[in-house]
């Protein structure tokens, strides 16, 4: 089973990205940045969703220090923000994020999909 | 005995008189002369012209003319060797003339000896010198005077000098703009007249301390302070002031700025910075609100979709209904509050929204 990572202080967020996902994956979650970077270091998952509005190291620092990390470079991280404003997508995947979902999730599928596109990629 | 002859141009129109002087003149021992005659008032002026003499013997009675007239004509010329007039006769009157006009001396002819000529040379000679030399000085002092007067003047600072007693002796044209009064109104008129009210009575303080320290207080660093125009309005200044000890007493040179315009730019900076920093803070604010006003509602949100979902196939139709009212209730609420919050946003309508509304 391939592993997903949640990164979300909110507990309620993780749990449901973990009920969505949990009959497929094997979910992995992490409520800071500086335990998701030591928990993907001793367990890497296949991808990572991680929210952009954590407090202390926010979503865009942890993401600079995965792609710093010479065992973590190259993981497939998904943004996940509620700030959902046109042109946001533009903006992250420029900041260096593989993909982007936005909160609420009301459409399971747009979660499937977006994990589905990272997963298998080698 | 000197090692160059002195030049002498002797103008006179006499032969006999001519070769007297020649005669007095080879028999001075201690001093060898070149003589050159001019004939004529015509020749005399020309061989001034020259400027190649060291002194030169005027006739005073010489052919086409005054003598007096031929020694001003040659102050004119800017002829620097002294001259010596020589007359037939000792006249008082006319020696003063003389001297009036820059004569070196005057002499009687009759009774010039080799001695006297010698000497009178030497001590006209001296003296021009000493003369050239006052006014070499007087040119660089003049030229001194230029150069301050016109950096102080081009100055677009007040620059006021005042005696010890406070008096304004000096006002430039930088001056005369900030304040408004002319050099005349204001020279001799007590500093106290720019300062407002309530600075006099610490000015008269100072000043007592200057005239018995020789020294004044903020001397050095520039101060900013009040002070006041001719039209009785009180305007900002920076100041900086200089003492200084000459001949006639403790001077005080003041350096005024007018830091109206600089005070009122950085009171609209300060103005513009506050308006920034709030607008920052309601910004950061409205963020961090809109934050925690959706988070729990995204949650609801996430939980009333799973379970429509029924994964356990066990919902009743009446239970999806409920289901499907606590998510359209979110989804409003998250609308209202994405459109209070976000108003600042250039696009209202967000991401998500458009995204669902598509899909559902």
């Amino acid at each position: 089973m391939r592993k997903v990572a949640v990164v979300d202080d909110n507990s309620d967020n993780r749990l449901i990205i973990r009920t969505i996902l949990e009959d497929q994956y094997e979910i992995l979650e992490f409520s800071s940045g500086m335990e998701a970077i030591e928990g993907f270091r001793k367990n890497k998952p296949d991808v990572v969703i991680l929210d952009i509005s954590l407090p202390e190291m926010d979503g865009t620092e942890i993401l600079r220090r995965i792609r710093e990390d010479y065992q973590l470079h190259d993981l497939p991280v998904i943004a996940l923000t509620a700030h959902a404003m046109v042109g946001d997508r533009e903006k992250y995947l420029a900041a260096g994020f593989n993909d982007y979902v936005a909160k609420p999730i009301l459409d399971m599928n747009v979660l499937f999909s977006t994990i589905q596109r990272w997963e298998n990629r080698e | 005995m000197d090692q160059n002859p002195t030049r002498v141009l002797l103008i006179e129109d006499r032969q006999e008189d001519y070769l007297l002087t020649r005669r007095i003149l080879s028999r001075c021992e201690n001093q060898a002369f070149d003589l050159e005659w001019a004939e004529s008032w015509q020749a005399g002026i020309e061989a001034i012209r020259r400027c190649a003499h060291d002194v030169c013997l005027l006739d005073f009675r010489i052919g086409g003319g005054d003598g007096l007239e031929l020694l001003k004509e040659s102050k004119e010329i800017g002829c620097k060797a002294p001259v010596i007039l020589l007359t037939g006769i000792s006249d008082y009157r006319l020696d003063l003339a003389a001297m009036e006009i820059g004569a070196a001396d005057f002499l009687v002819k009759d009774k010039l000896t080799p001695e006297l000529l010698e000497r009178a040379i030497r001590y006209a000679m001296v003296q021009a010198e000493d003369m050239e030399e006052l006014r070499r000085r007087q040119d660089r002092i003049a030229a001194s005077e230029l150069r301050f007067r016109s950096v102080v003047q081009s100055a677009a600072d007040a620059i006021i000098l005042s005696d010890d007693s406070g008096q304004i002796v000096f006002w430039n044209k930088g001056a005369e703009t900030i304040f408004g009064y002319t050099e005349d109104e204001v020279i001799g008129a007590p500093l106290e007249t720019l300062m407002p009210e309530q600075y006099r009575a610490s000015q008269r303080l100072e000043f007592e301390r200057l005239r018995s320290m020789g020294r004044a207080q903020n001397v050095g660093s520039p101060v900013e302070l009040m002070a006041l125009r001719k039209d009785g309005s009180a305007f900002p200044i920076e100041l900086s002031l200089a003492s200084w000890t000459n001949g006639s007493g403790t001077m005080l040179t003041a350096v005024i700025r007018d830091v109206s315009e600089r005070k009122r730019s950085e009171e609209w900076r300060r103005a513009k910075e506050t308006a920034e920093a709030t607008n920052l803070a309601k910004s950061t604010a409205i963020a961090r609100v809109s934050h925690e006003l959706r988070t729990p509602l995204h949650a609801v949100l996430g939980f009333a979709s799973l379970l429509l979902k029924n994964p356990a196939g066990n919902l009743t139709p009446f239970e999806k209904d409920l289901l499907e009212r606590i998510v359209q209730n979110s989804k409003d609420q998250l609308e209202l509050i994405h459109s209070m919050l976000d108003l600042s946003k250039t696009e209202p309508s967000a991401h998500w929204l458009d995204a669902h509304s598509r899909a559902g």
